[in-house]
């Protein structure tokens, strides 16, 4: 093992937590492999050799947005050609379309609509309960809450609470990007919430019993600082509520910086499995690395392959690059082939048999 | 570390040749990062912390081939729709078309009775002619005996004509896996595994070199794996005639073979391993980045690999892209080297014979 690593090996063997210093070793560090048994390491502690993956169905509902983040290639505006709304009907059409494969989970999912209210939204979400009514829904980032917030002058725990009340099981982590104030200047999102503000609502939401994942954009603008920072803001919060079912780390490609490379997509699992000491599972995204690499990834921290279906376009249009539907099938063998256990989940991370 | 692999990586450590047991015991575990580790401590000390790439051009001058092996993508029959046949005029055309900044033609096609002697003579001596400065590469052992057996040439005839015609060194290819069985159920009508060795080492004895390679992923055993390796070894322990080795992991996509799924991440980061570890009178062992990605291609430079492969200009319907290796056709120079970097190591650009490029 590279020398620069030997104490963060101690500490990790004894299980002591990691300090931004030893963070940011990791991620200076090119010592790809030892970061990997490290990582590798922990999450067998963790996890086991379970390797999960979720049979989901995404509704998108609309990609107008009142946002213009500069590295979103997927809202739109009102009067764009290629703008799209789905009506309440094309919703339960979207519902009983998931019927057909055996699904524990819908993401619903979509842009900051000028023009829907909460109300729509609740019908939405008592649609799909009403067509699939086992079937757990994801819906929502901490933006798309305080939005609702704003829109109905009244606190988001009372928003968190009314969408429980309608159906919602879990909301997504989207809209974290990267807690740093200038990087979100430089993405040109600064209409949308702060990293403060992100991290507030999940509080608020854990604290009403709503669970959800946390996540992180990286790439080529951000400081390896500032990634610990995000980790280390994550890790706080969770020791707070336990709240997060699991870090994701999301690779992004922006105007023309390339996407990031191999090494760094493993190096960044690898670094938030052994800062994340209190998140049970670390998500590793296929649809950005690739399955080969995903598969890869498992050595690196990662229990969990995300789900089957990519039916949003979000992802697709920030750089994907595998087509955005695995077979139950070939996700099985994958994980096979890496010699672990291939489980199904739901959005909590329960086992389904 | 994988408790089999101890007493293997103690030899490892020793600079020990490996036995085959050795080699299966590799190939069974299934401790990734140990294997990276003991195939990387080997690469540092063989080959440095350079990376090798190419910039390279493949043509294809048939895919009309009477073998019609089943894990091919490539090949077409004489009447199919989408056969081609390319004339010499097409081929200098294209490329001039894509010249620009290239240090090797690598020229290879399907089996194609049609052609002549005189054609692949002409082929290579036109395309010298036209690119004096390119390294040609060109025709698999397979090809080569092809074109023996169909001219009533010898191949060492056949190999001093087209070396006089400006052939620099042969194609990797037609190797697949020696084993008779794989071959039998896979490739009956293709140049067998011994041949292909022999003739091998008859363009090494003659002076062209060549490249190794095994395709893995069919239902080979790991036996015969590790013996297609023993056996390029043993080889170039006699005539030292390869300059690389690699391991070409068999994609199912476009071949009618439905039913398998191929090689994943896992496996071809462990042959490249387990290539580095057994084929200690190898200095390179070449990841065809093309065959999974960048991604992935830069990962494989910490499992025992030393060389990217081209920058490869390889037109759509090319052997790799067929079978599936969609989306990874084409980089270009500045990522290839921004790759290298980014993995921490030194990026250098070769001729075929791994010289550095003037």
């Amino acid at each position: 093992m590279g020398f620069e690593l030997k104490d963060i090996a101690e500490k990790i063997e004894s299980g002591e937590r990691l300090s931004k210093e030893d963070g940011l070793k990791c991620l200076k560090s090119n010592d790809l492999l030892s970061l990997g048994l490290m990582a590798d390491s922990v999450r067998k502690r963790k996890t086991g050799d379970i390797v999960t993956f979720v049979g989901n169905h995404h509704i998108c509902y609309s990609n107008i947005c009142i946002n213009s983040c500069d590295y979103c290639s997927f809202g739109r505006k009102t009067d764009d050609p290629d703008a799209f709304t789905l009506t309440l009907d094309q919703i339960r059409a979207e519902a009983i379309e998931s019927k057909k494969g055996t699904v524990p989970e819908i993401l619903f999912m979509g842009s900051i609509h000028p023009d829907f209210f909460l109300e729509f939204f609740k019908e939405a979400i008592k649609i799909i309960k009403s067509e699939v009514p086992e079937i757990k829904i994801l819906a929502f980032s901490p933006v798309e809450i305080d939005h609702f917030a704003k829109q109905e002058k009244v606190s988001v725990n009372e928003i968190l609470r009314c969408l429980k009340t309608t159906g919602l099981s879990a909301i997504t982590g989207g809209g974290a990007e990267i807690f740093s104030q200038r990087v979100r200047k430089e993405l040109g999102c600064e209409n949308k919430i702060s990293g403060d503000r992100w991290l507030e609502i999940m509080e608020a939401a854990h604290l009403e019993g709503i669970a959800s994942n946390a996540s992180m954009l990286y790439g080529f603008i951000e400081t390896d600082e500032e990634r610990i920072d995000h980790l280390i803001a994550l890790r706080g919060l969770q020791d707070k509520t336990k709240g997060f079912t699991h870090f994701l780390p999301f690779a992004f490609a922006w105007r023309n910086l390339p996407s990031p490379a191999g090494y760094d997509d493993l190096k960044m699992l690898a670094a938030s499995r052994l800062m994340l000491d209190n998140f049970n599972h670390i998500r590793s995204y296929w649809c950005h690395l690739g399955l080969e690499l995903a598969q890869v990834s498992l050595l690196f921290g990662a229990d969990d392959l995300n789900g089957l279906k990519q039916k949003g376009r979000i992802i697709h249009s920030s750089g994907a690059v595998e087509s955005q539907f695995v077979k139950r099938e070939r996700m099985i063998d994958v994980i096979k082939r890496a010699r672990r256990i291939p489980r199904e989940r739901d959005v909590l991370f329960n086992l389904i048999d | 570390m994988d408790k089999n692999l101890i007493e293997v990586s103690d030899r490892i450590e020793r600079g020990e040749r490996l036995s085959e047991e050795n080699g299966i015991k590799l190939l069974e575990s299934s401790d990734l990062l140990s294997l990276g580790r003991l195939a990387d401590f080997v690469r540092r000390n063989k080959a440095g912390d350079e990376v090798y790439f190419i910039a390279n051009k493949h043509l294809y001058y048939t895919n009309v081939c009477v073998w019609r092996c089943k894990f091919c993508a490539f090949s077409r029959n004489l009447n199919d729709s989408d056969s081609y046949t390319k004339t010499i005029e097409d081929l200098i055309l294209e490329v001039k078309n894509s010249e620009n900044g290239l240090s090797e033609l690598r020229i290879t096609g399907g089996i194609n009775p049609k052609l002549s002697f005189e054609f692949f003579e002409n082929l290579i001596f036109s395309l010298k002619s036209a690119f004096p400065y390119l390294h040609i590469e060109a025709f698999a052992p397979t090809e080569i005996d092809f074109i023996a057996l169909s001219s009533g040439l010898s191949v060492e005839d056949v190999l001093i004509r087209l070396k006089k015609a400006g052939l620099g060194s042969l194609a990797a290819g037609g190797a697949e896996v020696f084993s008779p069985r794989i071959r039998r159920e896979f490739c009956p009508k293709k140049t067998s595994g011994k041949r292909w060795l022999e003739i091998t080492k008859t363009a090494h004895q003659m002076g062209v070199c060549s490249n190794a390679s095994l395709l893995y992923g069919l239902t080979e055993t790991v036996e015969e794996r590790i013996d297609h390796l023993i056996e390029v070894r043993n080889l170039q322990d006699e005539t030292g005639g390869f300059n690389s080795f690699i391991p070409l992991p068999f994609l199912p996509e476009n071949t009618k073979l439905f039913s398998f799924s191929g090689s994943t991440g896992f496996d071809i980061l462990k042959m490249i391993a387990v290539s580095r570890l057994m084929l200690d009178n190898f200095k390179h062992i070449k990841f065809l980045w093309i065959y999974g990605g960048l991604k992935l291609g830069q990962t494989a430079l910490s499992f025992g690999a030393n060389d990217l492969g081209g920058t490869v200009i390889e037109e759509n319907k090319g052997v790799a892209r067929s079978a599936g290796a969609k989306n990874f056709g084409f980089t270009t120079r500045e990522e290839l080297i921004r790759t290298i970097k980014r993995a921490d190591r030194i990026p250098f650009e070769r001729g075929v014979l791994y010289q550095a490029r003037n």
